[in-house]
């Protein structure tokens, strides 16, 4: 195991610890990391707002997509058959 | 066919069809192909209809066999041909290449005063379309229907160590789109 991990991992266990508790030495490192490395607090920063973002962008499913009026009476008719 | 009446189709149609539309584009990418798919979610539905229990609604219900056919869609797809997930893991990311772009970009949230939320839906709903289409899903299915880790696995036949991955590379895509809309 590196004792140095790469920044892509690194953001690879923080997207893990969201969806569960990370170990001792994942949680240290993942703590030191970002201590000293900007880049990744800026990547952290970034998907905490993605997060807010899509949760607010789904929080219900607008019809943005429609049959056309032919297209509902074509439906109709087959599935009367 | 004693439950297909008249007017169980009218209504089914023009109550539900517009609302499955959305939600299959939501996961798709190709309208025909939705068209087809909420098609067939009829069909299913109306054949089935004795098997509905009241005590859910019916547009969940809908949703819920559309679902089903979605995902049929991308079994298929991928026997038929190679896994989109596998294929886009192996296009060999360069290591450290999404770091070294970010030297002097501004974090996302700088710009969140400036834009709108009609913006920024909108933006991000083009990015959307820029993921993998099961990934997209993989999306939806998470901040839409906000279903179970272990749920969306188990439906998209992946580990968890594959949705980490997953989400991780998705927020990188998006994040890389996003900061070159808005030219941070």
């Amino acid at each position: 195991m590196e004792i140095v991990k790469r920044c892509e991992q690194i953001t690879l266990d923080y997207e893990r610890s969201r969806f569960q508790p990370l170990s001792v030495k994942d949680r240290v490192q993942l703590r030191m990391h970002l201590g000293i490395c900007k880049k990744c607090r800026h990547y952290l920063k970034d998907s905490q707002k993605i997060d807010v973002w899509l949760k607010r962008r789904f929080e219900r499913l607008d019809e943005t997509y429609h049959f056309s009026s032919d297209e509902k009476i074509t439906l109709k008719k087959s599935l009367k058959h | 066919m004693a439950t297909g009446t008249n007017i169980d189709v009218n209504t089914l149609v023009d109550e539900h069809s517009d609302y499955l539309l959305s939600f299959a584009m939501s996961k798709l990418k190709d309208l025909d192909l939705a068209k087809d798919l909420v098609q067939d979610t009829f069909v299913s539905a109306i054949t089935k209809l004795d098997t509905f229990q009241q005590r859910s609604k019916l547009r969940t219900w809908l949703t819920s066999i559309l679902n089903r056919k979605i995902i049929d869609h991308w079994r298929k797809a991928e026997t038929r041909y190679t896994d989109p997930v596998s294929s886009f893991f192996s296009q060999d990311r360069k290591q450290g290449h999404w770091l070294e772009s970010q030297g002097n970009n501004k974090t996302l949230e700088t710009i969140e005063d400036q834009i709108t939320k009609e913006e920024t839906n909108q933006e991000l709903a083009d990015c959307l379309d820029k993921l993998p289409e099961k990934w997209k899903g993989i999306v939806v299915s998470k901040y839409l229907e906000e279903k179970a880790s272990e749920d969306i696995c188990k439906e998209y036949d992946i580990t968890t160590s594959n949705l980490w991955v997953i989400i991780h590379r998705a927020k990188l895509v998006l994040r890389d789109c996003l900061q070159t809309k808005w030219k941070l």
